[in-house]
């Protein structure tokens, strides 16, 4: 017995002989912003800024102190190295909840980028990525008034606890990933800019890769558009033009639907419904209620050409944001050749846009 | 006294347990080369096994397979090569299960902390809980399952209910079902539905015939349980990207994100009850492995010296060693080359062990 | 026969000594004489003198007061000299004639009575607590138990102290093998010790084990805790002059529920119940959490909740799992300190140490503000676990979790839990298992 309880002992002892990770909560420097740029130094690779959050017992509105952290090296792993041995406190990425690309790395291939992120184990594959432009540095630096902690801005704004709108498409870390390996879908980044107004950011507008590099740009509109008819993003208002007046429709669901017809080898299409449900919000004119019909009609024929413009667009440049390429690929059995087969059938594909608008209500006024 | 839902727990641990860590790895290298092929005839394969064994051995209320052996006077110098055979099969089963859960501690949880101390921390809980009675090992699995198991399921509803998962993805995963069915794959799906195996220790405990008829329902939980293993990754890391992950089911929970929950990261949550079950399986798996051992192991002679040091103790330090030796000898690839080896080696062994015992009893009664 | 009245009181006289209360009285009537040995400190006197002395004079013939007296309900037939010695210490009184020996039990015990519950109260269910005499004890229960099967016996424990001990159970409930099991327990340590004089020490001397941390038996005051427990087939012991008794055997569910459970309509009863499971397990991971998270996985957190833990703990120059161990102490000293006070000045320790201790804590930057809110959560919850024993027996096992969670982090924080699971799975109350689920099932069949 005894002997029993010395041999427990020891190994108890064994286990307080071995190093152990602890590390209190106030040695360690929370990283709530990773920025990756191209560094002024021709000689080095990335630039990397980190947004460090100083904690403070009372939380109130514009003390959001942060420390900004930046180093230019061959490699991300070496900057952040070089960072930690300038800062007093253990780096933690456990928050580094906001990934920002600048245009700069953007317009590179940011492949290495991405396998660095997924790598990590302590990054959260939901973080949200996006492009900073013009660079990551400048949207980190910016220090919002209404804000109480740092960087909470970012994450009110993509984590949709906060401002829900059609003009943001957060996109986590581990979809960018997947966009990005994916033959067949082009990975689509939205981009936040600097406001006029200095203190403040913006979503605008969106990144579309190609072969893991910038290809190309959609502006505001073509963004929401594009995030509305995707993933159903349905906090969106379209104002709808007639021959002397306008009118805005609100929409409460909007649902883009497609399908690819290839029976025919020679004219393959894709069949493209967009189904609307909304409201009128504004108008210059009195709308009155018995000609919902008619400006039902009216918005279909819009909405019939704006989406056809905008994915005429992506096939003029090679793009397949929507994912039509998986979808092909998904529905095909030849495993082998479908790829192949795709990359022929998509420049040559036309689209046939149905749109089906209907409008429920004038909202709380007639 | 003993009910029959004990043994579906012993079922349900053992597909619990092991859809984390090697079965989907091989079953998503293998997607392009006949996964899901496989898994369709392992799923019907190894329910039917699992069926009949049990059937077999619900024949000999509260006997073990030793005493079944002994019972239906198999030949003796056949009975000590056969269980210690399945004796042998069992405790690497658990030795595989405790590397892979010490190397995701130290890789996502701890990764400063020293292996030792895990291994020490693992190893103290599991030799002590293994030597329990067999009621015992019982009571701990029913209350450990009870106390996991609405949490991950609830963690499991919330993979497959998120928006994020990408459906085209699965679905071109599944346009591989044509191809020749891999034997890996096979191998690596049938061992989800080898939890039955523990009942050739437990059965000294189900005083009654074992209730088939709830049997359905571990055909349906099987046939999800394998689905999810497979899909889940591929719906978030895409079809081609996923194939890059040391765990990508691990992985995969950390694309799981509760907005409104007390913790945002539910990784950590899943991957903290997660040990539990996999603590609670190496658990069984060596209590069964140390039954069975003690079986053939003669009578102990009373000794002065070293009372404490049993023979159920010994047993268990050398498998403890054995685990050890590999867990600071082997790196990581290793570890999982040898998971793969110990696999394919594990079905073709099992079936014949299972096949000759109830071929004979059969033969025996004609 | 004259002899051996002489032997007996010369046996009484050289085992009793000279002390002041031993009496021996003669009593003389018409050339016929009694006489009594008694104690007259634990006898009723009013007693001797109403059912002995007195109808000794009125009835005059010896013969006839010899078979009134058999007729008496506290009479006991003499059987050897012993038996009478330990009779008289008991209160009985040795009454011998020229022909015969008897002995009447007529003692005088002094009790507090009947008092209500106050270790374990109920708001609504009855009030009643067992007091320090036996007989009022059985009385209560039978009261609460009508029963033909309700079985007392009696034994004796302590070499010295030999106080009396009841052993009461429903014949037709109880297990078999556990009964014999305890009652061979009983026989065995009856005499190891010189003296027992509480449910609680007698407790420890029926655990095999030296050295446990969980209670496997159950010690209760309420009557109607006992009556539910016979009726479950369980054994209850009772010793005299302790208000407690000792429920066997007693499962783990036991220490966790209240009578208050029973008594309230079933969705608020289930609650309670599920409120302290829920308190038991905030009381116990609670501070192995908080150095856990904070020191090794503060990504667990939600990001606005780190930075203010992390501010919070700004100005505090010591590690995490001190400042837990400090503040758990302090509080650990302030229960002590509030349970052995005089009730008086018991309100001066709490405002002391809370109030003033907590508020100046944080102020000098030794604990965080944090730290103070878990201290209070873990104290509250701790005490919301009905049975003390238990609550006892968890408010050690929490630097058990404490410690190692500072070692391991969130893993030996779940390694911890899972080894008190496995570790209450392992234990026994005679036989039965201390901790499974759907126990009342099993009971059932």
């Amino acid at each position: 017995m005894k002997k029993e309880r010395f041999l427990f002992l020891s190994l108890i002892c064994c286990l307080f002989l071995s190093g152990c990770g602890y590390k209190d909560i106030d040695n360690r420097y929370f990283v709530v912003g990773l920025g990756i740029d191209i560094p002024e130094n021709e000689e080095m690779k990335y630039k990397v800024t980190l947004k460090l959050a100083i904690p403070s017992a009372q939380i109130k509105a514009g003390e959001n102190e942060f420390v900004l952290e930046r180093e230019e090296a061959e490699s991300l792993a070496e900057a952040v190295r070089l960072i930690k041995s300038r800062v007093n406190k253990e780096l933690d990425f456990g928050h580094a909840k906001s990934i920002l690309l600048g245009d700069g790395i953007v317009k590179q291939y940011v492949k290495d980028e991405l396998e660095w992120l997924m790598r990590r184990r302590d990054i959260q594959k939901i973080a949200w990525i996006m492009n900073a432009s013009p660079s990551a540095d400048e949207i980190l630096k910016l220090k919002p008034k209404s804000e109480r902690i740092p960087g909470n801005t970012l994450f009110l704004m993509f984590g949709e606890n906060g401002t829900e709108t059609a003009y943001i498409h957060p996109k986590f870390l581990f979809e960018f990933y997947r966009e990005m390996k994916n033959e067949g879908v082009s990975a689509v980044l939205p981009t936040v800019v600097k406001d006029k107004d200095d203190e403040l950011m913006a979503v605008k507008g969106a990144v579309i890769f190609d072969n893991e590099k910038e290809s190309l740009r959609l502006s505001k509109e073509e963004a929401m558009l594009y995030n509305a008819l995707c993933k159903g993003e349905d906090k969106s208002a379209f104002r709808i033009k007639a021959d002397d007046y306008f009118f805005v429709i609100s929409t409460d669901t909007i649902k883009g639907t497609y399908k690819i017809n290839n029976g025919n080898k020679k004219s393959p299409y894709v069949d493209f419904k967009v189904n609307i449900i909304g409201t009128l919000e504004e108008s210059d004119k009195n709308l009155s209620n018995e000609h919902f019909e008619r400006y039902n009609r009216l918005a279909e024929k819009q909405f019939e050409d704006e989406v056809k413009k905008l994915l005429e667009k992506f096939r003029e440049n090679g793009v397949d944001p929507f994912g039509f390429g998986m979808k092909y690929r998904a529905n095909h059995f030849n495993n082998d050749t479908e790829l192949k087969e795709w990359e022929e059938l998509y420049p040559k594909i036309e689209f046939k846009v149905k749109a089906d608008v209907k409008i429920k209500g004038t909202g709380v006024i007639e | 006294m003993f009910k029959s839902r004990y043994y579906y727990y012993l079922i349900f641990l053992n597909m619990l347990a092991n859809i984390v860590v090697f079965v989907p790895r091989i079953l998503l290298d293998d997607r392009r080369n006949g996964a899901l092929s496989a898994m369709l005839i392992a799923i019907p394969l190894g329910l039917m096994i699992s069926y009949f064994f049990t059937k077999f051995m619900s024949k000999f209320p509260g006997k073990g397979l030793p005493e079944v052996l002994k019972e239906v006077g198999f030949p003796k110098f056949l009975t000590v090569p056969l269980i210690g055979l399945t004796a042998l099969l069992w405790f690497s089963a658990g030795i595989l299960a405790l590397l892979a859960f010490t190397d995701i501690t130290k890789r996502f949880i701890n990764p400063d902390i020293g292996v030792l101390y895990i291994a020490l921390l693992f190893l103290l809980l599991v030799v002590w809980a293994s030597k329990l009675p067999t009621e015992k090992v019982l009571y701990l699995l029913e209350i450990v399952l009870i106390v996991n198991v609405p949490v991950i399921a609830f963690l499991f509803l919330k993979a497959i209910m998120n928006d994020a998962l990408s459906w085209p993805d699965m679905t071109e995963a599944s346009t591989y079902i044509m191809n020749i069915p891999s034997f890996d794959s096979l191998a690596a799906t049938t061992y989800i539905f080898t939890g039955y195996i523990n009942i050739v220790i437990f059965n000294r405990v189900f005083n009654e015939k074992i209730n088939m008829r709830p049997f359905i329902f571990v055909i349906f939980i099987g046939i999800g349980v394998v689905l999810t293993t497979f899909f889940i990754p591929i719906g978030y890391f895409g079809f081609d990207g996923v194939g890059e992950f040391n765990f990508p089911w691990i992985t995969a929970t950390d694309a799981i994100r509760i907005e409104f929950g007390f913790v945002e990261r539910v990784f950590f949550v899943f991957l903290l009850l997660y040990i539990g079950v996999a603590l609670i399986n190496v658990i069984v798996h060596w209590h069964v492995g140390l039954e069975l051992i003690l079986s053939i192991l003669p009578e102990q002679k009373k000794k002065k010296k070293f009372k404490w040091l049993t023979k159920d103790l010994i047993v268990l330090l050398i498998i403890a060693s054995i685990y050890m030796f590999i867990q600071f000898y082997m790196d990581e690839t290793t570890v999982f080359k040898l998971g793969e080896w110990w696999l394919r080696l594990r079905m073709p062994n099992e079936y014949i062990l299972v096949l000759a015992i109830i071929l004979y009893v059969w033969r025996k009664r004609r | 026969m004259q002899l051996m009245n002489e032997q007996i009181k010369k046996y009484f006289k050289s085992k009793l000594e000279d002390s002041l209360d031993v009496k021996y009285q003669e009593l003389y009537f018409l050339g016929q004489n009694v006489e009594l040995i008694y104690i007259n400190s634990i006898c009723d006197t009013d007693k001797i003198q109403e059912l002995v002395v007195k109808p000794f004079f009125e009835i005059q013939d010896i013969r006839k007061f010899e078979t009134y007296l058999k007729s008496l309900q506290s009479y006991q037939e003499f059987e050897d000299m012993e038996k009478a010695l330990k009779e008289v210490l008991r209160g009985g009184l040795v009454l011998l004639t020229c022909k015969s020996v008897h002995i009447l039990s007529l003692k005088n015990y002094v009790s507090e009575g009947v008092k209500k519950a106050e270790v374990e109260t109920t708001i609504q269910g009855p009030q009643m607590a067992l007091s320090d005499d036996l007989q009022q004890n059985i009385n209560m229960i039978r009261h609460r138990y009508h029963q033909p099967s309700l079985i007392v016996e009696k034994e004796e424990v302590g070499s010295v102290s030999a106080l009396e001990l009841m052993i009461v159970y429903d014949k037709k409930k109880v297990d078999e093998s556990i009964l014999k099991n305890i009652k061979d327990k009983i026989n065995e340590i009856k005499s190891s010790k010189e003296m027992v004089q509480s449910a609680g020490e007698f407790q420890r001397l029926l655990t095999p084990q030296e050295r446990t941390l969980f209670p496997v038996h159950m010690i209760t005051e309420r009557v109607d805790r006992v009556a539910l427990n016979i009726s479950q087939g369980k054994v209850v012991l009772m010793i005299e002059g302790a208000p407690f008794s000792l429920v066997l055997p007693a499962v783990f569910y036991d220490f966790m529920s209240s009578m208050e459970d029973l008594y309230q309509p079933f969705w608020v009863g289930k609650f309670l119940v599920s409120l302290r499971y829920l308190g038991l397990f905030i009381s116990l991971t609670l501070p192995g959490a908080y150095v856990a998270i904070t020191a090794y996985n503060p990504e667990i957190f939600k990001v606005q909740l780190a930075l203010g833990v992390a501010g919070s703990r700004a100005s505090v120059p010591y590690p995490a799992f001190l400042e837990v161990i400090f503040m758990l102490v302090m509080m650990e000293l302030l229960t002590e300190a509030s349970i052995r006070l005089p009730k008086s000045i018991g309100s001066t320790a709490t405002t002391v140490g809370g109030l003033i201790l907590g508020q100046a804590a944080t102020e000098a930057g030794l604990v965080s503000n944090i730290m103070i809110i878990i201290v209070s959560a873990v104290a509250i919850s701790n005490f919301i676990i009905p049975i003390n024993e238990m609550s006892f027996a968890m408010r050690v096992v929490k630097y058990i979790i404490l410690v190692v969670s500072t070692l391991g982090g969130t893993i030996g924080l779940i390694v911890s839990l899972f080894a008190l699971i496995a570790y209450l799975v392992s234990l026994d109350s005679f036989g039965q298992p201390y901790l499974r689920l759907f126990m009342n099932e099993a009971k059932g069949k």
